[in-house]
């Protein structure tokens, strides 16, 4: 693969046979449908030419598209003709899983509600992804990532005392909430396949998801009456506020020095965390730092103590590892046995991190129309092999001609009407697809999950 | 392209008319209990965890599963770990613990703690502390191995794994268990040159990408202030993929009745760094490094304006300016209106997105100003009316009263502590209207040990 790795993949067919129908756009729900993709299912990426992907059109262009849609085909339909719609019911009924992104009802409205999938369908296992889910009074309100980790109170839970809530520097809740739908189509994969049990409808909500991941939080608030509110909450990069009146910052665990400490280095990205937990570690931090005399205080020995004097403690600490590097810093540290590492940005952990070049975590594939890159893979290893994603992406309506004929079964004389008279294709004159002003009125409303 | 395409008859959906329980009929009242319904009940998870293991039980708990926590005398370390919860029972309960463990079975083991990570406990806490570390107790992994030959899944996240920390080779497990899963979560995973390095949900959330774009902004060129969010994020991500390959293996894995041990090796460290939206292409495809700022999508350039405004009631709300498409303008102005708001906004200079794009700080001046005038819970409710993707920014106790979350039943009354209900908040998803999970009311939080004598001496693994 790249040089500096040993890594061996092979391709996963844990879900062959299972065929998806993905109507998904933008990053949550393609990222579930990828996913699917690298577990060996055939996923059918459903566009029309009037209203393809916006991420095709993203400003990282085709290698964020391409990385988000690995492994899928490429079907282009103009669901609002008859024909199209037609075939698009043929194709439901070949699926055994549908999945969309769409806002709440939208799908229903251009004539595929559940039950229609579960006539076409009987055991279809019917996936969606939106911000607050297809029921309850908020259903048809509209999210981006930003806006479900607003109202869930994952941008609350991140920053510092004193300061407005820091949130989170791109839609984390996108990735894990695709991510999660695909944790809930499997385990429907897996009643229908064992349990026995008639048609699936899972309706996967951004908001909950980013609920869920606050667990601990919720229940302080609902039990304890817990303010978060309150000075010292969320508490910056330790994992406990001083003189904050409760147990911990939420982190899963407790200690100090911890936090983020400036290095030698350029100043946006000169960064890293040291995270002491014990007094073990606390005494091998100290001896990094050559036992000075600041540091042998019978004060700090224990983990209270250090978290009552953390402002000098991080003054002292930061004074030390502004000197050095911060990946010569994590290996000083790391070899003593206290944790450390530093601030990665995307460059740092594609082409200097040496765990994840060892482990292939971004591999590279030559991709037709765009060539050898290196892409995401879904970082999961069995039996020491990495599951390759297949080499492929949806090259748009690169796949529609060979579904119609193998899959649906229609003469080539037919495909090519089809093409022609733009139920499948391109329309052959007239409208182009940048130009296209009047969107049907109900699309004003499709959510923008990205 | 290899076309896998080709029709099939139909019906018989993913399994065909395979499924053991033949009937059809899962239309679910809540009332039915999980064990009716769930997906994955009789699948016998059995989950040791040092920490970033935990979710990943959870989430097969969730879905239905058995799942048998073992711990280590003293327990786990998260039960000392706050917030706490005086119960009516008058004991306290960690939240941390409850949340990640409720419905869980517990058995005490005494194995050893060699391969811990240091505790954020004194060492004189220990109960073992006067005791040889490497030393294993010979009983103690007869009784784990008698759990094994149970189990269909082991979630492995001890500290460096059982294999190595306490000699549990695949064959012996192939030997206790034909066809086991074994799932290992560690920090850097089993090879690689850091697979032997501490590792704490900060540094893996500040290794794998999150902390370099999350924070503040910079002001006037200085670099803004990297942050890491909190919530025990990191345990997170790689939970769902092993929860997402582990049930993916068990179908596979008995359509061709599997007899050798499959183990699958997560890394925290390459969950996280897989799951940074647009930052890895970026730097691909764009040579971009991505910049960091408060609350906004990926960008790898600073993507003036701010997002994030401060209103009257001191809350803050999420107002997104980036998709200010004719449409949303339009009905930006409405609200403004509609509030009496005098603002410049009418003018013809701001008539085409085109338009306004360049000058978009001078819209942005107008949001702040409005939002300083109202609360940001009217601002969220008129904002939304309008399709506007707005959000007010929510603090955990803000939730517990919403309207919508309370009609879509996500905090459900389950007896968390004895004798106790509690809003407990459920999984992200509803299975409307056939439910695909409903909610196990019992699903308490396990003393520790409580499971013990039941499951190693009596009935064995719980009648399922």
């Amino acid at each position: 693969m790249n040089g500096i790795s040993d890594d061996v993949a092979a391709p996963n067919q844990s879900l062959k046979g299972i065929r998806v129908l993905d109507f998904t756009w933008n990053v949550a729900g393609p990222t579930c449908t990828r996913i699917l993709a690298a577990l060996g299912a055939e996923v059918i990426k459903v566009e029309s030419h009037t209203m393809p992907d916006p991420i095709r059109r993203s400003p990282a262009a085709a290698g964020f598209f391409a990385n988000l849609n690995l492994g899928k085909r490429s079907f282009t339909v103009d669901a609002k003709s008859r024909e199209g719609h037609e075939l698009l019911e043929q194709l439901v009924a070949e699926s055994d899983v549908v999945v969309e992104s769409f806002a709440s009802g939208v799908l229903a409205s251009w004539g595929f509600s559940y039950d229609k999938l579960v006539a076409l369908s009987p055991n279809v296992i019917y996936v969606s992804v939106t911000g607050f889910g297809h029921t309850g009074p908020y259903q048809s309100y509209v999210t981006y990532g930003p806006t479900a980790q607003a109202y869930s109170g994952m941008t609350h839970s991140s920053g510092k005392p004193g300061r407005p809530p820091a949130g989170w520097g791109y839609s984390y809740l996108d990735v894990f909430t695709g991510s999660m739908a695909a944790a809930w189509t499997l385990s429907a994969i897996h009643k229908v396949r064992f349990r026995g049990g008639g048609p699936q409808r899972v309706d996967v909500s951004q908001v909950e998801t980013g609920l869920s991941m606050l667990g601990e939080l919720m229940l302080d608030a609902q039990l304890n009456g817990a303010d978060h509110r309150r000075p010292g909450f969320p508490p910056g990069n330790r994992a406990v506020w001083p003189g904050d009146n409760t147990t911990g910052g939420a982190r899963g665990e407790v200690g100090a020095p911890y936090g983020i400490y400036r290095t030698a280095g350029k100043p946006e990205d000169a960064f890293c965390a040291i995270a002491v937990l014990s007094d073990e570690e606390w005494i091998r931090l100290r001896a990094c730092m050559g036992d000075p005399e600041w540091a042998m205080s019978p004060a700090l020995d224990s983990t209270t103590g250090r978290i009552a004097a953390q402002e000098q403690l991080d003054r002292r600490v930061g004074e030390w590892t502004i000197g050095i590097d911060k990946y010569e810093l994590m290996s000083l540290l790391t070899a003593a046995g206290v944790r450390s590492g530093p601030v990665q940005s995307g460059r740092e952990r594609m082409d200097v991190d040496p765990s994840l070049a060892a482990r292939a975590v971004f591999p590279k594939m030559s991709l037709a129309d765009i060539g050898e890159h290196r892409f995401e893979s879904i970082p999961i290893r069995i039996d020491g092999k990495r599951i390759a994603s297949p080499p492929t992406w949806p090259v748009m309506g690169a796949d529609t001609a060979d579904i119609l004929r193998d899959l649906l079964g229609l003469p080539e004389t037919e495909i090519a009407r089809l093409a022609a008279q733009g139920i499948t294709d391109r329309p052959a004159t007239g409208r182009s697809t940048r130009a296209v002003k009047a969107r049907p009125r109900n699309l004003a409303a499709i959510q923008e999950t990205s | 392209m290899t076309a896998t395409t080709s029709p099939r008859p139909r019906p018989g959906g993913p399994g065909g008319p395979g499924g053991e329980a033949g009937s059809a009929g899962s239309a679910g009242s809540a009332a039915q209990s999980r064990t009716d319904t769930s997906p994955l009940t009789g699948v016998r998870v059995l989950e040791i965890d040092d920490g970033f293991a935990g979710y990943a039980g959870k989430v097969f708990a969730d879905f239905g599963a058995s799942v048998v926590k073992v711990e280590r005398p003293g327990g786990a370390l998260q039960r000392r770990s706050g917030p706490f919860y005086r119960a009516a029972d008058g004991n306290e309960y960690s939240l941390p613990f409850a949340y990640y463990n409720a419905g869980k079975q517990s058995v005490l083991l005494d194995l050893p703690d060699a391969g811990r990570p240091d505790a954020d406990r004194p060492d004189a806490d220990r109960p073992d502390a006067d005791r040889p570390d490497a030393e294993v107790d010979a009983d103690a992994i007869a009784q784990l191995e008698r759990l094994i030959a149970g189990a269909d899944v082991v979630l492995d996240g001890m500290s460096g794994g059982i294999t190595a920390t306490l000699g549990l080779s695949s064959e012996r497990l192939a030997e206790l268990r034909p066809g086991l899963i074994h799932v290992v979560i560690t920090p850097f995973g089993l090879t690689g040159p850091w697979r032997d390095y501490l590792s704490s949900d900060l540094v893996a959330l500040t290794l794998g990408g999150v902390t370099a774009q999350t924070g503040y902004d910079s002001v006037n060129g200085r670099p803004g202030q990297p942050i890491s969010p909190t919530g025990g994020q990191s345990s997170h991500f790689v939970g769902v993929l092993a929860a997402i390959a582990t049930i993916a293996a068990l179908r596979e894995r008995r359509d061709r009745r599997a007899e050798d041990v499959l183990t699958l090796d997560f890394s925290v460290h390459d969950s996280v760094a897989v799951s940074t939206e647009s930052y890895v292409s970026m730097w691909e495809f764009g040579n971009l490094e991505g910049f960091r700022h408060t609350g906004r999508h990926a960008s790898g350039i600073f993507t003036n304006p701010a997002w994030q405004f401060r209103c009257g009631d001191g809350a803050y709300v999420c107002a997104l300016t980036l998709y200010l498409n004719d449409r949303r303008f339009a009905a930006l102005l409405d609200l403004f209106d509609k509030a009496g708001f005098s603002h410049g906004l009418a003018d013809e200079r701001y008539a085409t997105q085109r338009q306004r794009d360049p000058i978009m700080n001078e819209i942005v001046n107008e949001i702040a100003r409005f939002c300083k005038q109202h609360s940001a819970d009217y601002i969220f409710d008129e904002a939304q009316r309008r399709q506007l993707p707005w959000a007010k920014v929510r603090s955990p106790e803000d939730i517990a009263a919403d309207a919508h979350l309370a009609a879509r039943g996500f905090f459900t009354p389950v007896e968390l502590f004895p004798g106790e209900q509690v809003p407990f908040p459920g999984m992200p998803w509803q299975g409307l209207p056939s439910a695909l999970l409903a909610t196990d009311a019992n699903a308490h939080v396990p003393q520790l040990g409580q499971d013990t004598e039941a499951l190693l001496n009596q009935e064995g693994w719980r009648a399922l």
